[in-house]
C-alpha cells in the first residue's frame, strides 16, 4: 500500500488537472467560500479589536491596580502606595508593554460661566506615552509644557460646555485625602479632542505630582494601569503581578472593571464561532454534492483501474487525493485573495459613517479596520481543509462501492 | 491440469422478484496458452462468463479455477492482486486512461506492482514498439485513432506478461482492416509469448482464425 502512494497520488494530480474543466468548479466554490469567511473573520477581528483597543485605552489598561474601595466610592482617600521595586519588577516582566501610575480626583469645574462635573486625572508624563487613548492622541512631547504653572488639558466638549476658551482660568473644586473641600485654579493651556464627546467632557489631565501635592496624597495614587504587548497573556501575568501588588489594593482585569464590554465581547466571539461554523456547514454541502456528481460521473473510470490491479483501498485513497488536491489548490488561491482584500480594507477601512453616531459608543468611529492575522487565516484554511477531506470521504466510499464489472458497466461520461 | 477450470457457473441477474439467468450450469476447461473464442449471438452470456472468468463479476453459484486457484471464494483486495498479477484485459472501447500518454497507460500495472521505474519505461516503450506504435509514445489516448488506442490496450494487457488475456469484443469498433490486423498482432504476441488468450466476439473473421471456438446460447455451451 504506501510504496503504491506516489503513484497513486501522482495519478491524482494528472487527473486533477486533466479535468481541469469540471474540478474549476470546484475550486472556485473552495476559493469564494474560503475568501468570504477571511474577509468576514478580518472585519469580525477588526471590530472586535478595536472595541476592545478602545475599552483598554479609556485609562483602563489590559490590567489595573486599585484600592478595592474606590470601585464603590472614586474618593481619592480610597488610595494605595506601591513600591518602585514593585513597579519595577512588573515593568520588567516580557509581556508587558508598560505601566503608568495615575491619580483621578472626582472634581467640579467652574468658569466665570458654567459649572460641570468630570475628573482631573493626575498623569506620569513619563510613563503615559502610547499606554492610554490621550497618551496616543495627544503630542506627548507638549505634556510638559500644557501642565507648567498649573496647567491643564482640557476636553474640547468640556471647554464648550463650560463655556470658556483656551487660556483662560478655571476652578477646580474637589476633596482632598482628608474629605476637606479643595479649591484649585488652573490654567487652560491647551485642549484634546476624542471621538466620544462624553470622554472629552469627563476627563482633565494635569501632572500627577501636582495632583498628588495639591490634593495630600504623598505616594499615594489611585491607580496603576498596566498595558499588555497580548491580552491573551493576561492570566499569565495576572498571576505574576498578584503577589506584587501592595496591601490595601487589588488586581483587577479590564473584564472586571468592565463587565459589560467583557461579557458583549465574549457573547460577540460565541455568535461569530456559530456562524462561521453555519459557514462552514454550509460550504460543505455543495462541495460535496459537487465531489459526489463527480465521482458519479467517472465510476466507469474506477472499474477499469480495478480491472487493471487496482484494490479499492488505492481508489479511496485516488479520489480523497484528488479532493486533498483540489482542496489546497483552492484553499490557497482562496487565502491569498482574502489576506489581499483584508489588506487593502486594513488599510483604507470600511466607512461606517451613516452609522458613527451609534458607533462611536463602542468605540469605532467612522470605520473599521479588518484585521486578519496569518496565524487566523492559517487556521481558517485548516478548518477549510479538513472539512473538505471529511466532505470527500462519502464520495469515496460511493466509489468503491461498486465491484469492477458494475463500474465499467457505467456510461463514461 | 487446465489453466481455466469453470465448473457449473450460473449466474442470475436479479430484476424485481424476476431471476434473468445470464448462464446456467456451464463447465468448461481451457488449456494454457490456447487462443479461444468465445461465441454466441447477444445475450448468450459470453461477456458474462469472460467477465467471470477474468474476477471482473461474480458468479451466482459455481467455481471457477485459474492455475489451481478458486477465484469464486477470494476476496475483492486478493482478487485485484490476482488480476494485476495475471490477467490483462482488452476491452470494447479501449478504456485507457484519458489522463496519461500512451507510454504510461502501458507502464501503469508494472508501476502498481513495484517495478522500477527504467525498467517500466523500457518494457513499456518495447510494448508499444511490438504493437506498431513506437512514434505514439508520449501522445494521449484523444490524439490517437481507435485502431491506436486498442493496440495501446494491447500492449498494455501484454507489457506484464500475464498468463491470461481477455479480451470482450475488443474489434467491435474497429474497422475491417483494424480488425484483422488486430487479431493477427494478438495471435502473433500469444505465439510468441505463450499467453492464453480469451476473447468474446461474434466477428466472423476473428471466429475464422481462432483454433476452438466455445459457442454459447441462452447461458450454456452449445458446442466447445
Amino acid at each position: 500500500m504506501l510504496k503504491n502512494i506516489p503513484i497513486i497520488f501522482n495519478l491524482a494530480l494528472k487527473s486533477v488537472f486533466n479535468n481541469w474543466s469540471k474540478n474549476k468548479v470546484i475550486i472556485v466554490i473552495i476559493i469564494v467560500s474560503i475568501m468570504l469567511i477571511q474577509i468576514l473573520l478580518g472585519v469580525a477581528e477588526g471590530f472586535r479589536g478595536q472595541v476592545k483597543n478602545f475599552v483598554l485605552d479609556s485609562l483602563i489598561g489590559n490590567l489595573k491596580i486599585m484600592n478595592p474601595q474606590y470601585k464603590i466610592d472614586s474618593s481619592i482617600k480610597n488610595n494605595f502606595v506601591i513600591s518602585e521595586h514593585a513597579l519595577q519588577q512588573i515593568a520588567a516582566m516580557p509581556e508587558v508593554r508598560g505601566l503608568t501610575r495615575r491619580i483621578q480626583v472626582p472634581t467640579v469645574f467652574k468658569s466665570e460661566r458654567n459649572i460641570r462635573n468630570g475628573i482631573i486625572v493626575g498623569i506620569d508624563t513619563n510613563t503615559e506615552k502610547d499606554l492610554s487613548f490621550i497618551g496616543k492622541s495627544y503630542n506627548y512631547n507638549n505634556f510638559t509644557t500644557v501642565f507648567a504653572g498649573n496647567g491643564i488639558l482640557i476636553g474640547n466638549e468640556l471647554l464648550t460646555k463650560l463655556q470658556t476658551e483656551k487660556h483662560f482660568k478655571i476652578v477646580a473644586s474637589s476633596q482632598d485625602v482628608n474629605d476637606k473641600l479643595v479649591e484649585t485654579a488652573y490654567f487652560i493651556n491647551d485642549t484634546f479632542s476624542s471621538t466620544l464627546p462624553n470622554v472629552e467632557e469627563m476627563f482633565t489631565f494635569t501632572d500627577i505630582n501636582f495632583v498628588a501635592k495639591t490634593y495630600g496624597l504623598g505616594k499615594a495614587i489611585t491607580e496603576v494601569s498596566i498595558v499588555l504587548y497580548d491580552d491573551n497573556t493576561i492570566d499569565e501575568v495576572f498571576a505574576k503581578v498578584a503577589p506584587l501588588v501592595p496591601h490595601g489594593a487589588q488586581l483587577y482585569t479590564w473584564g472586571d472593571l468592565n463587565p459589560f464590554f467583557k461579557s458583549w465581547l465574549d457573547m460577540m466571539y460565541i455568535v461569530l464561532m456559530v456562524f462561521f461554523g453555519i459557514v462552514f456547514f454550509a460550504a460543505t454541502i455543495p462541495l460535496m454534492n459537487t465531489i459526489l456528481i463527480s465521482v458519479l460521473e467517472r465510476i466507469h473510470e474506477f472499474g477499469i483501474m480495478q480491472a487493471l490491479g487496482f484494490k479499492k483501498s488505492y481508489l479511496f485513497l485516488y479520489i480523497m487525493f484528488e479532493a486533498a488536491i483540489i482542496l489546497v489548490i483552492g484553499i490557497v488561491i482562496g487565502v491569498i485573495l482574502g489576506l489581499i482584500i483584508t489588506g487593502i480594507f486594513s488599510y483604507i477601512g470600511i466607512n461606517i459613517a451613516p452609522f458613527s453616531a451609534g458607533s462611536a459608543n463602542i468605540g469605532l468611529g467612522d470605520h473599521i479596520y479588518p484585521k486578519l492575522d496569518v496565524l487566523s487565516s492559517l487556521k481558517v484554511a485548516l478548518a477549510m481543509l479538513v472539512l473538505g477531506v471529511v466532505a470527500s470521504i462519502y464520495p469515496s466510499i460511493r466509489a468503491i462501492l461498486y465491484n469492477p464489472m458494475q463500474a465499467l458497466a457505467k456510461r463514461r461520461s | 491440469m487446465s489453466l481455466i477450470e469453470v465448473k457449473n457457473v450460473t449466474k442470475i441477474y436479479k430484476q424485481g422478484k424476476i431471476d434473468n439467468y445470464a448462464l446456467r450450469g456451464v463447465s468448461l476447461d481451457i488449456e494454457a496458452g490456447d487462443f479461444v473464442v468465445l461465441s454466441g449471438p447477444s445475450g448468450s452470456g459470453k461477456s458474462t462468463l469472460l467477465n467471470i472468468i477474468g474476477s471482473l463479476d461474480n458468479a451466482t453459484s459455481g467455481d471457477v479455477f485459474i492455475d489451481g486457484n478458486n477465484i469464486s471464494k477470494m476476496s475483492a483486495s486478493a482478487l485485484a492482486d490476482f488480476r494485476l498479477n495475471n490477467m490483462g484485459f482488452i476491452f470494447q472501447s479501449y478504456n485507457l486512461f484519458p489522463v496519461l500518454t500512451a507510454l504510461e497507460n502501458v507502464g501503469l500495472a508494472l508501476e502498481l506492482k513495484g517495478i522500477p521505474r527504467a525498467e517500466i519505461i523500457s518494457r513499456s516503450t518495447a510494448a508499444l514498439e511490438e504493437v506498431g506504435l513506437k512514434d505514439f509514445l508520449k501522445r494521449k489516448p484523444n490524439e490517437l485513432s481507435g485502431g491506436q488506442q486498442q493496440r495501446v490496450a494491447v500492449a498494455r494487457a501484454l507489457v506484464s506478461k500475464p498468463r491470461l488475456i481477455l479480451g470482450d469484443e475488443p474489434t467491435a469498433n474497429l474497422d475491417s482492416a483494424n480488425s484483422e490486423s488486430l487479431i493477427d498482432l494478438m495471435k502473433a504476441m500469444q505465439d510468441k509469448y505463450k499467453t492464453t488468450v480469451i476473447l468474446s466476439t461474434h466477428d466472423s473473421m476473428v471466429l475464422s482464425k481462432s483454433k476452438r471456438v466455445i459457442t454459447l446460447r441462452d447461458g450454456q455451451v452449445a458446442s466447445s
